[in-house]
């Protein structure tokens, strides 16, 4: 993945980071470098190993391989006690049996700080997350927001060098949730330390960061600020995940002209691929009369939303999200028209448009004229025109519309969804089975990381040409 | 308002075998034979003083060695895989699961002059032991029979401390020594109450461990006696009546400690 920051001032790194549990691989090679003073946010759904980068940053996990160097040291053989790094835990992890102030003086304490000096330095800490007065209640009597400040109290106390935080904010309702992203923004600029914050929450992370990484399945999406995430996302799932977006399966026949919906737009990109996946944000969609739009919509329903209208509209069998101050009836058609630096291609997260599959013959042809073919563990009879003998070698196109999702009874393999992305009028779905990844159209609407069963549809098998004898 | 009806069975079952009981332990305590209230059955307290601080002696002396024991051994498993887990807590309800007498009657037998532990000092030139009919071999029974009671609640409390807790310390610059001081132990004081209580309580007030074991009387045989050879109600209450009161001070105590975080037991 591009990496525009420059890595002077590096406080950690990781380095070719791989670790799995029972066999299942949850980092696969996790490359990345945080700079000093920095705040870095790991976005992802769950699962996507965020949570296990900072573990074995912060030595409760030991990675199968791979480095964690800090200041150019690896600290891999450090103890967690012994590293100069404190974690924000994400159910607080607050000491049940210590009240406010002994909890926060805990690690100074540790470290045998004269009892003097720990005094002012809580004290400080204490009002610096607004918990003055407090020094003496029980853990149990505080609320969960009262609660998280002393977690971060009791981090942030000790001046590690870094601080890590685990979904911190999690548990919290929305108006304290956001109360508190203000409050760490602010926490983090005054003490000078570098955050690593791990979210599932994209506002969170583009409110808050400095650096954002985007990760999927144990690997790196994306690395960059908020503005490049939310502007140029790396691919479908990014552009997915951030924020509200229409991406659109598209070619390109030239640098700078792109081909959706059925016309031709003009955008800034040079041609990655001949497909393409291109991304429009709802609010740049510009509303235009009828004639005036590069191409023309039917406006299928219309919400207002305060600052804005969304209005979902038909275009070229796509459906468009669109976030406009203009607003138009149900019904109506409406031109819409995108500025060229508005549309961001991207490309392809599956190599292909068709699954490609090479079987091999484990019967010939029988009475009925099929064949057997198997690949994956699974055989299939078909009805082939050629002979073959056994162990001869097929090749096979599945596109993804043949491949749909079904109930274990009827399934003919099972699998992960890897990543599921909208695109105007379907799902696009990336399916882990074995070692192999298939793509999917579907109408579903499944979550990513969910185990699914999936069949192919009767003749979904199809011979590429020049392979039949 | 919900009904009390549920509770009936339970409060005649309470008044039936606690409170008709302890108010004729009270009765008998502070009357004479003739039904006349009177502060003279003391004077029992002060002929059996000696049998009183050897049975306090005794308790201690085994609570303070179930402890030691059960301590170690409920970390360790609180932290064996769940598997594991089960397995132990099978193995230490095992002896259990064999009637108490038959217990004690196996030990004497085992302590005797005759018994296998002799015949094996013995055989590696040790001489015979002198364990049997001591005062040790009571303290020895009495570990035996209520170890299990110190180490299930000890281990019960452990099992339950948060793997984050345990995280949170290391993670605050605790080594294993200080993790143990200032976070395991502190969060398992409640199970080390009641693993105290439960065998200590039980322990002084243990009869038929002693007499077999020891040849001599703690204060449950003294009470025993007083209610089946030479009938003395009045003697046996005052005496059950005292045991009762240390007992339940020194368990008020040990809760007292529980609610104060700072002050470390061992």
């Amino acid at each position: 993945m591009e990496k525009k920051r420059s890595g002077s001032d590096v406080l950690i790194r990781l380095e070719n980071l791989c670790k799995s549990f029972d066999n299942e691989a949850i980092l696969k090679s996790v490359n990345l470098y945080i700079r000093d003073k920095e705040f870095v946010t790991l976005l992802g759904p769950s699962g996507c190993g965020k949570t296990t980068i900072l573990r074995c940053i912060a030595g409760f996990e030991e990675p199968d391989s791979g480095d964690v160097t800090f200041e150019g040291k690896s600290i891999l053989d450090t103890p967690t006690h012994k590293r100069p790094i404190n974690t924000v835990f994400q159910k607080y992890a607050l000491f049940p049996h210590l009240n406010v102030f002994d909890n926060v003086a805990f690690g100074l304490r540790i470290k045998k700080v004269p009892e003097a000096e720990i005094r002012p330095k809580v004290m400080k800490m204490l009002a610096m997350v607004d918990l003055k007065g407090y020094e003496k209640r029980p853990i149990a009597k505080l609320s969960g927001g009262q609660q998280q400040r002393v977690a971060i109290a009791r981090a942030l106390v000790n001046m590690p060098r870094l601080l890590l935080l685990d979904e911190p904010l999690g548990a919290l309702d929305l108006k304290l949730r956001k109360d508190m992203q203000l409050e760490l923004k602010q926490l983090h600029r005054q003490s000078g330390i570098t955050f690593l914050y791990v979210t599932h929450d994209q506002e969170e992370a583009l409110t808050m960061s400095d650096t954002i990484v985007v990760m999927k399945s144990g690997t790196i999406q994306q690395i960059g600020s908020p503005q490049d995430i939310y502007n140029e996302p790396a691919n479908a799932f990014v552009a997915d995940f951030i924020g509200e977006s229409n991406i659109f399966d598209a070619q390109m026949k030239e640098d700078r002209k792109v081909l959706l919906c059925g016309a031709e737009f003009d955008c800034v990109d040079p041609m990655p691929a001949p497909f393409v996946d291109a991304v429009i944000r709802p609010e740049d969609v510009i509303v235009t009369k009828p004639e005036e739009g590069t191409v023309i919509g039917h406006v299928e329903a219309s919400l207002f939303k305060g600052v804005h209208y969304e209005m979902t509209v038909s275009c070229g069998g796509e459906t468009w999200i669109i976030h406009s101050t203009v607003s138009a009836a149900v019904g109506e058609n409406i031109g819409m028209r995108v500025d060229p630096e508005n549309i961001h291609i991207m490309k392809k997260m599956f190599p292909d448009t068709v699954n490609r599959i090479e079987a091999t013959v484990t019967a010939e042809k029988n009475e009925q004229g099929l064949v057997e073919v198997s690949f994956d563990e699974k055989s299939f009879l078909l009805p082939l025109e050629s002979e073959y003998a056994e162990e001869d070698k097929i090749s096979f196109a599945v596109s993804p519309e043949d491949v749909e999702l079904c109930d274990g009874d009827d399934a003919d393999f099972e699998g992960v969804l890897d990543s599921v992305v909208w695109k105007g009028s379907y799902y696009e779905m990336i399916l882990l089975s074995g070692s192999r990844r298939w793509l999917i159209k579907s109408q579903m609407d499944e979550q990513a990381g969910s185990e699914v069963f999936f069949r192919l549809r009767e003749g979904a098998l199809r011979l590429v040409k020049g392979d039949a004898k | 308002m919900k009904s009390k009806k549920p509770l009936i069975p339970y409060l005649v079952w309470m008044a039936a075998f606690v409170v008709i009981p302890l108010g004729m332990v009270f009765y008998f305590a502070f009357t004479d034979g003739n039904g006349h209230l009177t502060l003279e059955n003391f004077r029992y307290i002060g002929v059996n003083s000696q049998v009183y601080l050897d049975s306090f002696k005794v308790a201690f002396l085994s609570t303070l060695i179930c402890l030691v024991l059960a301590y170690p051994l409920a970390l360790i498993m609180s932290r064996m895989s769940p598997r594991a887990q089960r397995m132990m807590n099978i193995l230490i309800m095992l002896p259990m699961w064999m009637n108490f007498i038959l217990r004690i009657c196996s030990l004497d037998l085992i302590f005797r002059p005759t018994g296998i532990l002799n015949q094996l000092l013995s055989l590696l030139g040790l001489g015979g032991n002198a364990i049997y009919q001591t005062p040790t071999a009571v303290v020895i029974g009495i570990v035996y029979n209520y170890l299990p009671f110190m180490v299930l609640p000890i281990y019960t409390v452990m099992a339950k401390i948060s793997r984050s807790l345990i995280e949170a310390g290391q993670d605050l610059g605790c080594n294993g020594f200080q993790l143990l001081k200032k976070v395991i132990f502190p969060l398992s004081l409640p199970g080390v109450i009641s693993g105290i209580t439960m065998v200590f309580v039980p322990a002084a007030s243990s009869f038929v461990i002693s007499a077999r074991l020891g040849g001599f009387n703690l204060i449950g045989d003294t009470i025993e006696a007083y209610y089946k050879g030479e009938i003395d109600m009045h003697a046996g209450g005052m005496l059950s009546f005292v045991l009762m009161l240390v007992i339940v001070i020194s368990i008020a105590v040990m809760n007292h400690f529980d609610k104060d975080d700072d002050i470390v037991l061992v």
